[in-house]
């Protein structure tokens, strides 16, 4: 008997497994490398908007100085004109209040002043508010600033200086959008 | 084509990393990345400082004013140094601890290469607060607080002036 050993040859691979990857890194490495490039860009980038947004320099008061001078004057001018107040014409302080405080600050300002207004009428009260020292102690890129005022608040009754003036201190939030600046939070500080 | 399509993508993708880089470096070697810091580290002195000044703890009062004497600098320091013994001899008689706490801060001014800076805080004091106990009574106070750069990364009140109301009604 004989053993009929079929030496069949098996059949080969088109390619060895190293030189099949080897010709898919030959046709495709450029887009490898675009990705992987893509992806080392993408954060570093990530990274700077960290860095840029982080930091100290956030804070940009006084670092941009308009929008410092900007967030300044207008708060200084809503906090005058709120806390302003004359029984003889509540309407004009109530009407600035209505278009210069929105969320929070509305009903902060009804606790800080609702008492004023409710007295003043039958006292004959008015009170005159001025700024004598403004900082802002944050200013962010999207519009918002944190401003501390320091008040002094003069209130006469029928006319007659009821005593000297009064220090006050506010801190005050605000937030700027479309060029008007509009006061979003009031604490006493 | 496979090939263009590929290389046109690596070059974008170079092109994105350099801005990236350009952004980064941007954040790294920034004038006004230096600028605010050193004027965060001063505003974080100020009130620092400001608390100190405020707080007084009658049981170590002579430290307590050793302490005045090292954060301050100039006019306010000689006036701190003069005072000195009419203060040990009011907080020997009194004691009443108080404590100060910044409320709010705001740098007005601030030169960097003069090293000079001005700041507003708000302070409320807390008297007779002792470690656990309430205050028993509370002051609102205002300064326009001046400090000045003794050496770099240091800074010293040189000045401290109570904002008093009716400047100018």
């Amino acid at each position: 008997m004989s053993v009929e050993v079929e030496v069949r040859a098996r059949p080969k691979k088109k390619q060895k497994p190293e030189k099949r990857s080897r010709a898919f890194l030959k046709r495709w490495w450029p887009y490898l490398v675009a990705v992987v490039v893509a992806a080392a860009a993408f954060a570093l980038n990530t990274w700077a908007s960290d860095r840029a947004s982080g930091g100290p320099a956030a804070n940009r008061a006084l670092l941009d100085r308009t929008a410092t001078s900007d967030a300044l004057t207008n708060v200084s001018k809503a906090v005058e004109r709120v806390f302003t107040y004359s029984y003889t014409d509540p309407d004009s302080t109530a009407r600035a209040a209505s278009s210069l405080l929105t969320g929070k600050a509305a009903s902060q300002y009804q606790s800080l002043f609702g008492q004023v207004r409710q007295e003043a009428p039958r006292q004959q009260l008015a009170l005159t508010t001025k700024v004598s020292r403004a900082g802002v102690v944050r200013l962010d890129r999207d519009g918002t600033a944190v401003v501390v005022v320091f008040l002094d608040q003069q209130s006469t009754r029928a006319g007659k200086a009821t005593g000297t003036p009064v220090a006050a201190q506010l801190i005050v939030t605000a937030h700027r959008s479309g060029g008007t600046w509009r006061i979003t939070e009031l604490r006493a500080a | 084509m496979r090939k263009i399509v590929g290389l046109v993508l690596v070059a974008a993708a170079l092109a994105f990393l350099g801005f990236a880089g350009w952004r980064w470096s941007g954040t790294v070697w920034n004038e006004d990345r230096t600028y605010a810091a050193q004027l965060s580290d001063m505003k974080d002195t100020a009130v620092r400082d400001m608390v100190m000044l405020n707080s007084v703890d009658p049981s170590r009062a002579q430290l307590d004013m050793e302490h005045w004497l090292d954060i301050s600098t100039g006019t306010l320091r000689e006036a701190l140094q003069r005072d000195l013994p009419a203060a040990q001899a009011k907080f020997a008689k009194q004691q009443v601890p108080t404590r100060g706490e910044v409320t709010a801060a705001a740098v007005t001014s601030f030169d960097k290469d003069a090293g000079k800076a001005t700041v507003l805080a708000s302070v409320r004091v807390f008297l007779g607060a002792d470690s656990g106990g309430a205050p028993s009574s509370e002051q609102r106070k205002r300064f326009e607080v001046g400090m000045k750069r003794i050496s770099d990364g240091l800074w010293k009140v040189e000045s401290l002036t109570p904002v008093a109301p009716g400047g100018h009604l």
